[in-house]
């Protein structure tokens, strides 16, 4: 059984683990992961355990709750009062992790069959295209502006937080917090054709002192 | 009757129903043996698509695999999706309520054998179309959810999509077939005292998961038409540049996709539903909870097709509702879950090997449903949408509510289905191997969707932490198909070589177990009285009405094929319907739909024009197969009741069958509303260049021709009652029809930009050419109306074949007024201000 949670716990690391989380959201989102999953085990063996007493069950005697009881009790109460908690706490949650308020920082992210196109500006016009290349600076409100040239394709950091689709015609708008510097991976996740498996992209969490001084180096660089 | 007379009964009935040997087998109609073929056919696609599924977990292996190149396993796990769910779920549930219906609700048949015979030579066509692209090596590589701009030309010039597209939509129309059938047979074909509240609970998942079917399946169809038309002649439905949305085909699709799975679960929830109280030896708990609960399920499944859609972009408190919608679902399931539990525990429960698959179910099927509740909150489905987590989730769902649920029922009516006696061991070998390869496969794969794999990757990189959990899930598939070899492999065994079934080996109570085991093709010699929800159990009579003879329509006078009609609500018998022989009508017509279909998938459209009329014309000839040439006095149906003929009474099967048709028919046009104005809404790049300015006479004129279409067939309906000829008012429907439909055409000729300029020219166009195509059909009905008057199908007591199509022409002429409304009002109130 240790050597279970030990070998799950590990499992769960990763440069593209949303169960590893670097950000904000994926904080939020990989706490109610666990609270869900254990809500799942608890109403399986719930379930099971109850269909098991009943067909296997020794003695004759019907049950002493009443039919409606059941059918009132486990039918209606119990997922209804579950599943408000959860939508309350869904609700908040998802709210706090929409694009509100300034950001700190803005990048347009386009994507391609098969690549990711990141630009940098600042409000000197100074301006920067990266390719499959990300560098975000910690602890900074950051919206990713999402477009996309050709076909859907899907943003994801799964280290940082959820995921947002690129459609044609549109643009789509994600704000990702990083709590934690490092490396980690972001990908496509919306099939988009032959090459989709690889479509992904490295990302670099910097301080934000650091963050600051590749910019600035990175904008005198670019051509 | 004496017992030679009965025996005599029967051999003659047996004689009426069989379907002919060698060639005639083409022309068989009998619902147990197109419900075999339906199942038979769609076992075949599940183990091809079982094998693929081999293919993809080879794959995946190991990390960086050379096994299979990015353009294989894109056709792959697109033809797995693809396969599994229209060709083996959906086929498998029309094949088992085909076959059982009948025998469940107390007839000989279903009440349009010959539609059925329809569905499955257009099931069995659309099918080929898929594997014969696949063996060539152009299967569909979009995924099963073709989402534009990927499917579109441009980015998939290919035959690909066509084949899907195309196959899929040939696929549908027997899916329409089998939802009109199974509606109008539920509500009118069951035995004497059948009423709704005495239904098997069968005949109830039955009936909702047709009216969903009725309402599901236009969506999907519409979607693929508009795609069709889209790739074939560049009308731009859903090309962002040009006033188009990509976001409306996902709307179209998952307003089909997610109804869909309550499609396929609700009739394995029957099976459930069916087996439980045998079992535990006592009728179900909570009958009319689980009816409330499956008519509930029915309405919210298609208020929570957006949380597939949560990573589009659409404004936060819109997809609340969406997720609130996604988690209350769960709550007609628990219901269901807590009545069989309580049946269970108010029995005496015995143990048999269809219970234990009855348990895996239970356990694979609920943790299916609490992660599906996990997807619905939305920052969880932020992370996990997309990845293995869904996977793993579907699967769960998928075999655990509906494989495990059906391999449970195999065993369970086989003995009725085959004659052959259950056997115990080999199946519970089987079990084990599926339940733990199925876990083995699947468990584990929740986690590495949220360790961040993503789905459809046909490969990755080494060192992401996702090696072991995968090759754990490739072991765990090899384990999970040997059980299935295992499984088939026991069927087959005892199918050949098993001991006879003794009649009622689960000792259960309804009307089914009442039949020879296998089942006579008119399954009853006599049609009993019901007084009870389980007459096996309650009532001492059933049997001698049925085998000797006492209940209803026991003989085979003039040869007919009888079974009794009944009052949708009580029960009561109110009419005889006489049921049609075989007939190669069915294929021929299937077949000319195949033409029509593959012209267009070879670009060949003069092929598909002369497919589709000559398809109009079977279809044509086919209708005029039915009917009686001269008035009958009511019949005696034995148990001292005179009931009318069919032809000759107000609400006819055919007469239920138009109106189901145009239900699914105003499903279809609402959405093409729904489109319209979606676009008109939501779509960037709008507004087009010109709105539709002119042609008010043209539409005025259109308007008014279908009123007087629709007030003809009126007319002819009143003097055809009154005794006087109803060419007049016939001749006013062909004649009007013709000129609105002409109007209709000139309009888009000259009222209506180009359709390839802008998708409003596109859409307008399309849905003036529905109208046009309505206002012609009437007119053609018009005219095959008065054929069958000249030839004595229509009196005034068989009035059918004008009040069947008046209900078309009404439709027309509403549609007609609403659509021309749209298109010639919309623009001066809203464009201009656009």
């Amino acid at each position: 059984m240790a050597l279970l949670v030990i070998l799950t716990a590990s499992a769960c690391q990763g440069p593209v683990s949303a169960l590893d989380p670097a950000g904000q959201g994926a904080a939020d989102i990989a706490w109610i992961t666990w609270v869900m999953i254990a809500g799942t085990l608890f109403f399986m063996a719930l379930m099971t355990g109850l269909w098991l007493h009943a067909v296997y069950r020794r003695s004759d005697r019907p049950l002493k709750l009443s039919n409606t009881t059941v059918l009132v009790g486990g039918g209606l109460v119990l997922p209804l009062v579950v599943i408000t908690l959860l939508l309350v706490y869904g609700i908040r949650s998802g709210h706090s992790m929409l694009p509100i308020g300034a950001p700190d920082l803005e990048i347009r992210v386009t994507a391609y069959q098969w690549f990711w196109e990141f630009e940098y500006s600042d409000d000197q016009g100074r301006s920067l295209t990266l390719v499959d290349e990300l560098h975000l600076p910690l602890g900074q409100r950051i919206d990713f502006h999402i477009d996309t040239a050709d076909v859907i394709h899907s943003f994801w950091i799964p280290a940082l937080g959820g995921k947002m689709d690129a459609i044609p015609g549109r643009t789509n708008t994600l704000r990702l917090v990083p709590t934690r510097a490092g490396q980690f991976g972001g990908q496509c996740a919306e099939f988009c054709g032959a090459r989709h498996a690889h479509m992904h992209f490295a990302v670099t969490v910097h301080e934000p002192e650091d963050f600051q001084r590749w910019l600035d180096t990175a904008f005198e660089d670019a051509p | 009757m004496t017992p030679a007379q009965l025996k005599q009964q029967r051999q003659e009935m047996a004689r009426l129903y069989a379907t002919p040997p060698g060639w005639g087998r083409l022309a068989a109609v009998n619902h147990s043996v197109i419900g075999l073929r339906f199942i038979v056919l769609s076992l075949v696609f599940f183990i091809i698509g079982g094998l693929l599924s081999m293919l993809i977990r080879a794959q995946l292996a190991i990390p960086g695999n050379q096994f299979l190149d990015h353009a294989a396993y894109n056709q792959i796990f697109t033809m797995h999706g693809t396969v599994m769910m229209f060709l083996f779920a959906i086929p498998l549930i029309e094949g088992l309520a085909l076959y059982f219906i009948p025998k469940f609700l107390g007839a000989r048949d279903l009440c349009f054998p010959r539609l059925s015979a329809f569905g499955f030579w257009c099931y069995l066509f659309g099918g080929s179309i898929l594997l014969v692209a696949m063996f060539a090596g152009v299967a569909p590589d979009s995924g099963w959810f073709m989402y534009t701009p990927l499917s579109s030309g441009q980015y998939s010039p290919g035959i690909n999509s066509d084949v899907w597209l195309i196959g899929i939509t040939f696929v549908e129309v027997s899916a329409i077939a089998f939802a009109i059938e199974l509606v109008a047979t539920v509500l009118k074909v069951r035995s004497g005292g059948m009423s709704l509240n005495r239904m098997p609970l069968w005949g109830w998942y039955i009936l909702i998961t047709a009216l969903m079917m009725v309402v599901g399946f236009p969506p999907l169809i519409l979607g693929s038409v508009l795609l069709e038309i889209e790739r074939a002649f560049s009308w731009p439905f859903f090309d962002a540049a040009l006033g188009g949305d990509p976001l409306l085909w996902q709307h179209l699709f998952w307003l089909f996709g997610h109804p869909e799975v309550y499609i396929i679960f609700l009739p394995a929830a029957a099976a459930v539903s069916m087996m439980i109280p045998t079992f535990a030896r006592r009728p179900i708990v909570g009958y009319h909870w689980i009816v409330a609960a499956i008519i509930a399920t029915g309405f919210i499944s298609f208020g929570l097709w957006v949380h597939h859609m949560f990573t589009v972009g659409i404004p936060h408190l819109a997809l609340l509702f969406f997720s609130a919608a996604s988690m209350f679902v769960a709550i007609p399931t628990a219901i269901q879950f807590f009545a069989w539990l309580a049946t269970l525990w108010q029995g005496k429960p015995v143990p048999s090997l269809p219970m234990l698959y009855l348990f895996g179910f239970l356990f694979i099927f609920v943790c299916g449903g609490l992660t599906g509740v996990m997807l619905a909150l939305v920052p969880f489905n932020w992370q996990a949408h997309d990845t293995y987590f869904v996977v793993a989730h579907l699967h769960y769902v998928l075999i655990g509510g509906f494989v495990f649920p059906l391999l449970a029922a195999a065993h369970y009516w086989l003995p009725l289905m085959s004659g052959k006696a259950a056997s115990e061991s080999m199946g519970k070998w089987a079990f084990w191997l599926i339940f733990i390869g199925f876990n083995a496969t699947f468990l584990h794969m929740h986690l590495t969707g949220l360790v961040g794999m993503p789905r459809r990757i046909y490969t990755y990189p080494e060192g992401l932490g996702w090696e072991w959990l995968n090759l754990a899930s490739s072991i765990g598939g090899f384990i999970l198909t040997i059980g299935f070899a295992a499984f088939f492999l026991d069927l087959i065994v005892r199918l050949r070589a098993g001991g006879d079934s003794p009649r009622n080996p689960w000792a259960a109570g309804t009307l089914e177990w009442s039949l020879d085991h296998p089942p006579a093709p008119y399954n009853f010699t006599a049609l009993p009285e019901l007084t009870s929800r389980e007459p096996l159990w309650d009532q001492d009579d059933v049997d001698d009405q049925i085998r000797k003879g006492e209940g209803y329509l026991p003989d085979t006078r003039r040869g007919w094929q009888e079974t009794l009609g009944v009052h949708p609500v009580t029960g009561k018998p109110d009419q005889i319907l006489i049921l049609p022989g075989p007939s190669y009508l069915p294929l021929i017509t299937a077949a000319l739909l195949g033409v029509f279909f593959v012209g267009f998938l070879f670009g060949l459209y003069w092929l598909s024009a002369l497919g589709a009329i000559a398809a109009l014309g079977a279809a044509l000839r086919w209708a005029w197969c039915n009917g009686l040439t001269r008035d009958f006095d009511d019949q005696d149906a034995g148990r001292g009741l005179s009931l009318p003929l069919a032809p000759q009474v107000h609400d006819a099967p055919g007469w239920w069958g138009m109106v189901v048709g145009l239900v699914v028919n105003g499903t279809f046009y609402i959405t093409l509303l729904f489109g319209y104005l979606y676009l008109w809404a939501v779509a960037p790049a709008w507004p087009p260049e010109q709105f539709v300015e002119s042609g008010r006479l043209a539409a005025v004129l259109a308007g008014l021709a279908s009123l007087a279409c629709s007030g003809g067939f009126h007319l002819a309906v009143r003097s055809n009652a009154a005794g006087h000829s109803p060419l007049p008012g016939l001749g006013l429907a062909l004649l009007t029809g013709l000129v609105a439909s002409l109007a209709l055409a000139w309009q888009i000729a000259h009222d209506v930009a180009s359709p390839t300029s802008h998708a409003y020219a596109a859409v307008t166009s399309f849905l003036l050419g529905y109208l046009a195509v309505h206002a012609f059909l009437s007119a053609v009905m018009a005219g095959f109306a008065a054929l069958r008057w000249r030839h004595g199908y229509v009196s005034a007591r068989r009035s059918l074949d004008l009040r069947v199509p008046r209900l078309w022409a009404a439709y027309t002429a509403a549609v007609t007024l609403v659509g021309l409304g749209l298109v010639q009002g919309l623009p001066s109130l809203l464009g201009s201000g656009g």
